[in-house]
């Protein structure tokens, strides 16, 4: 477990040592502080309805940072090391692959946890102007921070496990961007179903990634939404971890 | 003798997608050698290599390292073996010391032993560099620190993939006293394809030729072996005919041919089979003849030359 902390930190690290991290830092703050500019102007004053996190989760800035800011910090987790020839160093230093896979999964998560903490500071920021408190719940503010920290573990294993494929990281952003942009997609296929066919509604509903998030901007943690989040982030890592141990098969 | 082995590798052979880069060898590593494996690129040095570092698994075969399983238990394994790779690939954005202590927990150095990070230091001349960020480093001190890095838990076996690869030769003497001064303690496993290079640092040489072992034992015996096959190269002025009917006549030369240069100089090559150096003979007879010589001189045996020698075993008798 020690070996896992001290590959964390390094892994983490790396995002504030090179620039690859404060690029991604800058662009996501600019994407949020978009998305924030873009709530307030439509609100203009009028009276709203539902939780001010919820209109920030509505605006098309929310997906756009989960969809690409995931693949940016993943795509070197593994592809940069395999290309750099430091992964032989790391994989020959007496780590097992779990742990490996586990740090590096770990390290990328935090960096997407920390990329997307403007958003508290957004809604401090409201908080002043809002005459009915109930709007603006801390709790509702930590469920979303939750659910995007879900979300981000989903697509940052997912990241990880494309980056573990390759050398390349255009390839492994690619294929990371790929796979997050389908899964999302897929959310909306339940909606263009005739209703008629429940059963196929239903599958897509249950599979439907936005389906199990809008719960958590509403200030509803739900055990079902994540457990759905954690199993497939859990699903995403065994696959990370077999293509890691792919190496010894032959 | 008797020492117990620290290596043992039965049988291996490593196939990539149809490509055999190792065929079948077998070979063993006493403690406290410093065995040099030697060949051209691709010959499987580095595939050989990998798969003692438990990077990547044999094909078939079986290798022991301190007699550890290097796929069963191939982190008991890893442990026993310091082991940089080609090319020495560094995390280049840490600073020396930062990336030797990270690298010695990873390697599970027990925290009371964490003052060997600063004797590596000192061994390897890193000292005076530590805080400093190891891609301004430059690459003899990179290489440094990359010999640091595979001694830092301090481990029986070090495997060393071209140690000195790209250094300049003063880079590259520092690296090899370094090397010579961790024998007899630690053993030492080496790449390269520097014929030369194997024979000043190693006790003990393996060629390796297209996954092949051509041949493996000590450096005196090969060394001995291939001195006696030797070429002189004479550069005499007279009738060519003549003088090399004359150098014929010189005891254990088996072979002078001439080439002709401008006259009145030509060129002749003679093969010697002996350890003694003819080259006084040679001039004594141009002396006795009176022919000028301008060039008179022994050439070594290249790694390519010893490859043929070795590929076929009738020109080597």
């Amino acid at each position: 477990m020690i070996v896992v902390f001290h590959l964390t930190k390094r892994e983490l690290a790396v995002f504030f040592q090179t620039l690859t991290g404060y690029a991604i830092l800058a662009s996501v703050m600019f994407a949020v502080g978009a998305g924030f500019l873009y709530v307030i102007v439509s609100i203009n004053g009028q009276a709203i309805d539902s939780p001010i996190t919820e209109a920030l989760y509505s605006t098309p800035f929310f997906w756009l940072v989960v969809l690409f800011a995931a693949p940016a910090i993943t795509m070197q987790t593994y592809a940069y090391e395999k290309s750099a020839g430091t992964y032989e160093t790391l994989m020959t230093s007496s780590v097992t692959s779990w742990q490996v896979v586990l740090a590096k999964f770990l390290g990328a998560w935090f960096f997407f946890v920390i990329v997307c903490l403007p958003f508290i500071g957004y809604m401090l920021l409201l908080r002043p102007f809002f005459e009915d408190p109930s709007l603006l719940d801390v709790w509702t503010v930590f469920s979303s921070l939750l659910g995007i920290a879900l979300l981000g573990a989903l697509y940052t294993a997912m990241g990880c496990f494309a980056s573990s494929l390759t050398h390349s990281q255009m390839l492994a952003a690619m294929f990371s961007f790929a796979l997050g942009m389908s899964l999302f997609l897929q959310s909306f296929i339940a909606s263009r179903l005739p209703t008629s066919d429940e059963l196929w509604v239903s599958v897509f509903v249950y599979t439907s990634l936005v389906h199990h998030f809008e719960d958590f901007v509403r200030g509803v943690v739900d055990s079902r939404h994540v457990v759905f989040y954690v199993t497939l982030t859990g699903f995403f890592l065994y696959l990370n971890w077999q293509s890691v141990e792919s190496r010894r098969w032959f | 003798m008797g020492k117990p082995y620290i290596i043992e590798a039965e049988n291996l052979s490593k196939r990539y997608s149809g490509r055999l880069a190792v065929n079948n060898i077998s070979f063993r590593v006493r403690q406290g050698e410093i065995v040099g494996f030697l060949g051209p690129n691709g010959a499987g040095k580095t595939s050989t290599m990998r798969i003692l570092a438990a990077f990547q698994p044999a094909t078939t075969g079986t290798v022991r390292v301190a007699g550890y399983d290097v796929f069963y238990e191939a982190q008991a394994a890893q442990q026993a073996v310091g082991y940089m790779p080609e090319n020495n690939p560094l995390l280049l954005e840490m600073r020396v010391r930062e990336y030797l202590q990270f690298r010695a927990r990873l390697k599970r150095l027990p925290k009371e032993k964490r003052r060997r990070v600063n004797e590596v230091m000192q061994a390897c001349g890193l000292a005076e560099v530590q805080k400093r960020i190891i891609g301004r480093l430059s690459r003899g001190y990179r290489q440094r620190v990359g010999l640091a890095d595979a001694l830092v838990h301090d481990p029986p076996l070090l495997i060393l993939d071209e140690p000195t690869a790209g250094l300049d030769p003063n880079q590259i003497r520092t690296v090899r006293e370094l090397i010579k001064s961790l024998a007899p303690r630690t053993t030492v496993l080496l790449s390269t394809h520097i014929l030369s290079e194997a024979a000043i640092i190693c006790s003990r040489i393996i060629i390796l030729h297209r996954g092949n072992i051509l041949a493996d034992e000590s450096t005196e015996s090969l060394r001995t072996r291939f001195s006696e096959l030797l070429e002189i190269h004479t550069e005499i002025a007279g009738p060519p005919q003549e003088i090399q009917q004359a150098l014929r006549q010189i005891p254990k030369v088996e072979k002078a041919s001439v080439q002709e240069l401008a006259p009145p100089f030509s060129r002749f090559i003679l093969r010697v089979r002996s350890q003694r150096d003819i080259r006084a003979e040679v001039f004594k007879l141009a002396c006795q003849n009176g022919w000028l010589l301008r060039e008179l001189r022994r050439r070594e045996h290249s790694l390519e030359e010893i490859f043929s020698l070795l590929t076929e075993p009738s020109a080597a008798k």
